[in-house]
């Protein structure tokens, strides 16, 4: 899998945005080119990816979006867009007369009290229109969050009946707010209680990577089991191009670095080398106890997101006076 | 008279304390290397701030080391940090 970033402007401020930073710093253009397009769907191609993932920034907010999509089709590949649902009509229609099949659309909602009902009205609209092309995510990016909002926007508006969770993970350049896995406890009782509400309604829950095992109660993980959920414990960045072309590992570990999207390009090789350069971290879990933690040795967890648990490296810089003194130097680092 | 000696982190270096080890990682040369028992101590100390004397005094005392013990434990200790590339002799400043 790759996601394709063509836009890098959003009409959103999300406190947990992981993709606000990255291209900002990498000076990438605010949309990507119709050449540049092509190329990156000649790259899937070349890797054997039949599905194309379009994100942002917001990616409806292309000015060429329909034309982009029409290039998509042409190629037969499946689309998958992550949206926040706030799109312009045109964009909507693009996609609301697309094959079902061939079409899902993944709309980001946050919770509608700070939100503004505006939004969330708009959102409630778009998910109609799409009716089964469309499934409701939502970011958690605190430990005091309210799911229910989605369940009657799943039950109201005719759109797949699931809900896609994600955890907020820090991005490397700290410009993001995210949920510390002290709180992932906290979180994964508010999760587990939601699932059995949803399973009443015949919702399925799915949950997005760096989710761990021991967030959830046996309790929890029965009820997200009858909830329909796949429960699959992962950290497996996939890749995110820019609309530049410059590939990297997945936001929130875009500060590890960036490789240029060429000719010759091909997934799994760039895949290959971001796992060489990430590879001394991942002995490292998100707390001081994955390595002894029975789920980590099984193999079961890989110990949660890559990118939280280099968060947790300091820096080590002192200087040692044999039989003198020792002096701290510095403070940098991740 | 004995010569004094500066050992310090080489640039790049970052560490994370687990339950019973510390990772070191060398972002430059994407090495790693797994400290436990006293040379974890060690590193610890010296990034708390602990002067030499110091921490070879909380070592004895933790280790039921004499301190001239300790002390030879922690310039065996720096020596192969030394050897493997996680720390270098540096002038002072």
């Amino acid at each position: 899998m790759a996601n394709l970033s063509i836009s890098a402007v959003c009409n959103q401020d999300c406190p947990y945005c992981f993709a606000r930073e990255p291209w900002k710093e990498a000076g990438a253009p605010p949309f990507i080119s119709p050449e540049a397009f092509e190329q990156q769907l000649d790259f899937l191609d070349r890797s054997g990816i039949d599905q194309v993932r379009l994100l942002g920034g917001e990616p409806t907010l292309h000015p060429r979006f329909s034309e982009l999509v029409e290039r998509v089709r042409r190629r037969g590949k499946k689309l998958l867009v992550f949206t926040n649902g706030l799109m312009p009509p045109n964009a909507l229609d693009c996609l609301a007369a697309l094959p079902v099949q061939d079409c899902t659309v993944l709309v980001n909602c946050n919770d509608p009290s700070p939100d503004g009902s505006p939004a969330h009205e708009r959102r409630r609209e778009v998910l109609r229109r799409l009716g089964p092309r469309g499934k409701p995510g939502f970011n958690i990016y605190r430990a005091d969050f309210s799911l229910d909002f989605l369940r009657a926007l799943v039950m109201e508006s005719g759109c797949q009946p699931a809900i896609r969770l994600g955890l907020a993970h820090p991005i490397l350049s700290n410009g993001n707010r995210w949920l510390h896995p002290n709180q992932y406890p906290a979180a994964g009782a508010r999760i587990g209680q939601f699932a059995r509400q949803a399973a009443g309604n015949a919702i399925r829950l799915e949950l997005d990577c760096g989710f761990v095992r021991c967030m959830f109660s046996p309790r929890d993980l029965e009820a997200l089991t009858a909830s329909g959920a796949e429960l699959g414990w992962h950290c497996n960045p996939i890749l995110d191009v820019s609309p530049a072309s410059q590939v990297i590992a997945c936001y929130p570990l875009a500060r590890i670095g960036s490789l240029p999207l060429g000719p010759l390009s091909e997934a799994s090789a760039l895949r290959t080398q971001f796992e060489q350069m990430t590879r001394p971290y991942r002995q490292v879990g998100i707390y001081a106890e994955c390595p002894s933690c029975p789920f980590l040795r099984s193999g079961e967890c890989p110990g949660g997101c890559l990118s939280a648990a280099i968060r947790r490296f300091r820096p080590g810089r002192f200087e040692v006076a044999v039989n003198s003194q020792i002096k701290r130097t510095g403070s940098s680092g991740y | 008279m004995s010569e004094s000696k500066i050992y310090c982190c080489r640039e790049g270096i970052t560490w994370v304390r687990d339950l019973e080890r510390v990772v070191v990682v060398d972002s430059s040369s994407n090495r790693s290397w797994r400290l436990q028992g006293q040379e974890m101590e060690l590193w610890e100390l010296l990034n708390l701030g602990y002067t030499f004397p110091r921490a070879a005094a909380l070592l004895s005392t933790v280790h039921s080391q004499t301190e001239a013990e300790s002390t030879q434990a922690i310039e065996r200790i720096l020596a192969g940090w030394v050897e493997t590339g996680l720390v270098q002799e540096c002038q002072d400043g």
